[in-house]
């Protein structure tokens, strides 16, 4: 799989963090660090492509994931089956870069 | 709706059961995890596994005190909720808010899409859980995975 594709699924992982910090506070876990997560997706966010970042931001904004798990050659955001020659190497093979579901464009993530 | 005790028992597996810890700092014990947890082949990115516990304990750590931490995250990495039980003879600094060293973990990782919503009510359970020391005994105490069942079976049931 594409590293792209590993920084922005760590990158939504954070977003998650984010997001879901006040169920967190509810069980009792401290989220104090708050501003060093913060930090943290900054530093990665500036690792990763601009083009790609700002899809990403984009699909984020238009579904609640951008990016979604590959599970039984489906993507898991619309049930699209994934055409083979996406599946084998969990990349585009013509850019080495991103592979997206060709129904709704999310950015698709080889478990 | 309250999940079935039975329910939370199932998302752990012996072979997810670290009755020793190697590592003695909590990076250290962060990639044994991560690692551990990639023993599971169907985990295949160990790397952004071990990212998002990492960055979960940039948010704070998940240090609930007495002895016990509980990482966890959500993440694309795994393909379901998943458990982890590991123990530390020595105890390791986790920045826990009591300051005392941690010798239980419990890890807990689910994806996003999770979607029978069990990741909350099983990391509610442990930290309730966890508040009784029989049950934390039990568990630091068990001599092999039968006996960390068991005590997690009554450490659910209240």
């Amino acid at each position: 799989m594409a590293k792209v594709t590993q920084k922005l699924a760590a990158l939504q992982d954070i977003d998650l963090l984010i997001s879901e910090r006040k169920a967190e506070e509810d069980l009792g876990f401290s989220t104090a660090g708050l501003e060093n997560l913060e930090e943290a997706r900054a530093k990665l966010a500036g690792e990763v492509d601009g083009r790609f970042l700002r899809m990403y931001e984009r699909l984020s904004k238009r579904y609640d994931r951008a990016i979604v798990p590959v599970v039984g050659h489906r993507c898991l955001g619309c049930s699209l089956v994934v055409p083979t020659s996406k599946r084998k190497s969990g990349e585009d093979r013509a850019t080495g870069a991103l592979v997206t579901c060709e129904s709704c464009g999310r950015i698709l993530f080889f478990v | 709706m309250p999940v079935a005790v039975e329910e939370l028992l199932s998302f752990f597996d012996e072979a997810r059961f670290v009755p020793s810890l190697r590592a003695r700092t909590k990076a250290g014990v962060l990639k044994e995890l991560a690692n551990a947890l990639s023993n599971d082949e169907e985990i295949r990115h160990p790397d952004v596994l071990q990212e998002a516990l990492e960055a979960r304990e940039k948010l704070g750590s998940t240090g609930i005190g007495k002895d016990v931490a509980i990482p966890h995250s959500r993440t694309l990495s795994v393909p379901k909720l998943k458990a982890l039980v590991a123990r530390s003879k020595k105890g390791i600094d986790w920045g826990s808010a009591d300051g005392k060293p941690v010798k239980l973990f419990f890890v807990v990782v689910a994806p996003p899409q999770e979607r029978t919503n069990q990741y909350l009510p099983l990391l509610g359970a442990l930290v309730s859980g966890m508040q009784l020391k029989p049950n934390r005994e039990a568990v630091a105490t068990a001599k092999n995975w039968e006996g960390v069942i068991t005590a997690l079976e009554s450490a659910f049931r209240g």
